[in-house]
């Protein structure tokens, strides 16, 4: 009965970020096949890749020829920030199985991250296990059907659906900086840093974003006040 | 199909490697502190690039809809309604126009 409430609860905190994928995905699926992938490929590059914007660059600079280092360096680079969150959970892992971490490690994106900073008490093996997993199949299964019947879907629905990763990340943000004014001044900080860093354009593309949190981060520690 | 396997490769040790190290390991305050402001930067980040890297006829759906869902989610604090409004208006926008 435990179990089931338990799992109830993830489906609970997966919704979302499972209807942010779908539409990506499919996305993803399209793209792929008008760049002439395999379905193979495309399967490959979401089960063993899993960081969605990297894979649009890939299928990118794949279709215009650029070489596999070139390729590998630059997905590299755009997943550095990656690294950055893989840090920052893994000293909030104290309830998890050792075991585990390497596969919640793989299975870390953008948005699992940003779930789980703001829900820390739901980091215990179970719980961020299976989120991930559900997260994950579903990131797989709708690339599949992007690529066999995505075509199906109106074009202006589709260009609709690509906003759905935007919405997912505010509507991720907003509930834990409303009434704060410490953490809505971090926010504002990192966006101006980066907006600067964005025009400036001195920084290769995955760089600047690894810079802008780095920076933002550092400033803005100071003016977070003890909750 | 190099290419893929070379780009999980080096993904996954970014993703892998500083979580399994850092596990149940002490650290400094000020550390952690850098570390719990990290989601805050890296969400704004993402969403400022988000709108930044929009071309042409998406950025009014885009920047509309992020408005909404802000709002939906004030308002109702319920993420897939926020999702689905946000896409709805964005959908729409794209019909008008």
């Amino acid at each position: 009965m435990q179990k089931k409430r338990e799992y109830q609860e993830v489906i609970k905190y997966a919704a979302p970020i499972m209807i942010g994928y779908i539409p990506i995905a499919v996305t993803f699926g399209l793209v792929g096949k008008h760049a002439s992938l395999s379905l193979l490929e495309v399967f490959s590059a979401s089960f063993f890749i899993y960081a969605g914007a990297s894979q649009f660059m890939l299928v990118e600079l794949v279709t215009n020829g650029v070489g596999m280092i070139s390729v590998a360096i630059a997905v590299t680079l755009l997943n550095a920030r990656l690294f950055i969150m893989s840090t920052s959970m893994g000293i909030h892992l104290n309830k998890i199985d050792k075991n585990y971490v390497p596969f919640i490690g793989f299975l870390l994106t953008d948005e699992s991250f940003s779930l789980f900073s703001f829900h820390k008490e739901k980091l215990t093996t179970r719980f961020t296990v299976a989120l991930e997993v559900i997260c994950y199949l579903t990131w797989v299964l709708f690339s599949v059907v992007g690529f066999t019947i995505g075509e199906v879907l109106p074009e202006k629905l589709q260009d609709a659906m690509s906003t759905a990763l935007v919405i997912l990340f505010i509507s991720i943000l907003v509930p834990s900086v409303k009434g704060k004014i410490d953490r809505i001044s971090i926010c504002v900080l990192a966006i101006v840093l980066y907006t600067f860093l964005f025009y400036l354009d001195i920084l290769p593309v995955g760089w600047d974003i690894v810079v802008g949190i780095l920076v933002s981060s550092f400033i803005g520690m100071n003016w977070v006040k003890e909750s | 199909m190099k290419t893929i396997l070379l780009c999980a490769i080096c993904t996954s040790l970014l993703k892998i490697v500083p979580m399994s190290f850092l596990t149940n390991r002490h650290m400094n305050p000020k550390f952690i502190r850098f570390f719990n402001v990290i989601p805050y930067t890296s969400l704004s980040i993402l969403i400022i690039r988000s709108i930044l890297t929009t071309e042409g006829k998406m950025l009014l759906p885009t920047i509309v809809s992020a408005i909404i869902a802000a709002f939906v989610m004030i308002k109702k604090g319920n993420i897939v309604l926020s999702i689905c409004s946000g896409v709805a208006i964005s959908y729409l926008i794209l019909m008008m126009g």
